[in-house]
């Protein structure tokens, strides 16, 4: 547990170097906007400028409209956390089954179905599958809103409300969750596909027991323990991912407000953006140790 | 289908993709950012034909249905349709016509689809490789150089783990804001964000091949640290780290269609799979092949680098297939 918190606080004076690669080595002409927003000063001077800011919990002002940084990206945060949470949903909810049907048999009809289907969902970009969602479902079809969080007159009621929340966060949270699922099951397939070799299984099965309940119970528990770790290492990609999402279905969290930074080239918003999600994942990481922790004995004692 | 490769499938597709990179823009029916005349209709349907006018004056008009025909007084006239209208043009004052028949249709500004996307498939693919390959010696040298340990192995790891855990599309556009870089810039900078999973490999197989007894043998054959960690180790890590490499070389190719996409990365108007998909987001319910044909282009390039990279795993390491 304590060599958890000491690392992902080592880990941690990573990010601010993305201060040093700040506004430096400026070119440009304006001498006085430069003065203002402190870029005349020497690099390390600023880079502990910016760090002790962050320390008192100032992460600077907004160059495009002077607000207060970090209040604006904490408003975003909540919306970018309830995509990633419902997609990661997405994602684990259909990889599992179809990686435990595809082991089943190896080589076989299904397996192979479920392999090309993966490969290809793989290689389709986000942002396209995102846009060709859009134009199937939200345009034509009208099943699903265009874009946003909420519909701008929300529906009287709590539950309609909520509905209404669920409606508009179910295409990107299905388009960010399948996406991600593809790479997910060519893992999960593998790691199942090794662990059904091993002897243990063997043995059970000359126990008699059922393939449904072999691959169910013992072998998906077995592979839990590195798809658990492999959750907590992928928490930075789906964040990547999210920002690419957001950007296509125009949902205002975190990443859409770093995509409208870079085409402001507004960095102290940029660069809280980048921060305050590399925290994210460092603190998604350290939960999925805990619960590797949890699920793995052999950890706990250390 | 994905375990048995004939032996010279190792080497077809990256030749493949690498011709495609070079010889693709040739291969361009007409020029990829040329707008011929701004004014006239675009966003033509895939199979649609029209002609370019060239008058002497050098305007030049873009007419659908063109037909040759006499006026009142006996002249011979070009007559075609432009913004909805009928035009007619003195054949005296005409240099040239040129007929051009879109297979995949035009975007926005009536630019050829097929031109663009044979045109944008060096900037996609040549970024995307360049960089793999970029990622896979950076990481290896990073790995090298954590193993002989000390400050130089501490930077190392630290620099591995703090960059492992920043989303990396974040990273890059903050990146981008600042170096506002070209193609070869953004080469490095997709490079200088990516090498630290195979460093993380390369330096994981070379701690567990230190102990081993080849490492033991060439010790005390007298080897040199360096000697055994050149020569020994790292060839034994070789064959996990390329197909490491290989099997994230589709990585790369979606990152710089991401960035494209965007606007991150290659800037118009020279064309790009990423921004040609960018490009279609306006007229997304009218102009399906818009966003169709360069997203097709991104997924068989993809799957096409996967299927290969399941063959070279099969090949360079036979204990894994």
């Amino acid at each position: 547990m304590l060599t958890v918190v000491f690392l992902a606080l080592e880990a941690l004076p990573g990010q601010p170097t993305r201060a040093g690669l700040d506004p430096a080595h400026g070119r440009s002409a304006q001498r006085t906007q430069r003065r203002l927003l402190g870029l005349d000063r020497p690099l390390p001077e600023r880079y502990a400028l910016w760090l002790s800011g962050v320390a008192r919990g100032d992460w600077g002002r907004s160059w495009s409209d002077g607000r207060p940084v970090l209040p604006l990206v904490a408003s975003r945060l909540g919306p970018s956390l309830e995509l990633a949470t419902a997609a990661l949903l997405v994602q684990y909810l259909a990889a599992l089954p179809l990686a435990v049907a595809s082991v089943r048999r190896p080589g076989r009809a299904v397996d192979l179905t479920i392999r090309i289907g993966a490969t290809l969902l793989y290689a389709a970009p986000a942002f396209w599958l995102g846009l060709l969602a859009l134009r199937g479902f939200a345009l034509h079809l009208g099943w699903f809103p265009y874009a946003g969080l909420a519909s701008v007159v929300p529906p009287p009621r709590p539950a309609g409300r909520l509905l209404d929340l669920a409606r508009h966060l179910a295409l990107p949270a299905l388009v960010l969750g399948l996406s991600s699922a593809a790479g997910l099951l060519r893992i999960a397939r593998n790691q199942l596909l090794e662990i059904s070799r091993e002897p243990f299984v063997l043995a059970g099965r000359a126990r008699g027991l059922s393939e449904a309940r072999h691959h169910g119970r013992h072998v998906l528990r077995r592979a839990a323990v590195p798809l658990v770790q492999l959750l907590g290492a992928s928490l930075p990609w789906l964040f990547s991912a999210t920002l690419v999402t957001e950007v296509v279905f125009s949902r205002p969290g975190a990443g859409r407000l770093a995509y409208r930074a870079f085409l402001a080239r507004d960095q102290p918003v940029l660069l809280a953006c980048t921060a305050v999600t590399a925290v994210l994942a460092l603190l998604g990481r350290w939960l999925a140790d805990l619960l590797h922790a949890g699920l793995d004995p052999r950890v706990r004692g250390v | 289908m994905f375990e048995r490769h004939p032996v010279s499938l190792t080497w077809v597709m990256p030749l493949a993709l690498t011709a495609l990179a070079l010889v693709g823009p040739r291969l361009a029916p007409y020029p990829s950012s040329e707008q011929p005349d701004p004014a006239a209709a675009a966003l033509l349907a895939p199979g649609a034909a029209r002609d370019i006018v060239r008058l002497r004056d050098g305007r030049s008009l873009v007419l659908e249905g063109l037909h040759r025909q006499a006026d009142d007084e006996g002249r011979r006239i070009l007559v075609g349709r432009r913004l909805g209208g009928w035009v007619e043009v003195p054949a005296s004052e005409v240099a040239s016509v040129e007929h051009r028949l879109h297979r995949l249709g035009t975007d926005r500004f009536g630019r050829d689809v097929l031109s663009r996307l044979l045109a944008g498939a060096r900037p996609s693919l040549a970024i995307g490789g360049a960089a793999a390959l970029l990622a896979l010696a950076a990481g290896v040298l990073a790995a090298l150089a954590g193993a002989t340990g000390g400050a130089a192995g501490s930077v190392v790891d630290w620099l591995t783990r703090g960059l492992l855990s920043i989303p990396r599309l974040f990273l890059l556009l903050g990146l981008v804001v600042v170096a506002r870089p070209g193609p070869l810039g953004l080469t490095l900078l997709l490079a200088v964000t990516s090498w630290m999973p195979t460093a993380r490999l390369v330096s994981g197989e070379i701690r567990s091949a230190r102990d081993g007894e080849v490492a033991l043998a060439a010790r005390a054959a007298g080897a040199t640290r360096a000697r055994i960690l050149v020569r020994h180790l790292l060839p034994a890590a070789l064959p996990a780290a390329l197909t490491d490499a290989a099997l994230r070389a589709g990585d790369f190719v979606l990152l710089e269609a991401a960035l494209s996409f965007l606007g991150a990365g290659i800037q118009p108007p020279a064309p790009s799979w990423g921004s040609m998909v960018a490009e279609s987001t306006d007229v997304l319910a009218s102009a399906w092949w818009l966003s169709l044909f360069p997203g097709l282009a991104i997924l068989a390039t993809v799957t096409a680098l996967s299927f290969w990279a399941d063959g070279l795993r099969d090949r360079l390491d036979p204990t894994r297939a």
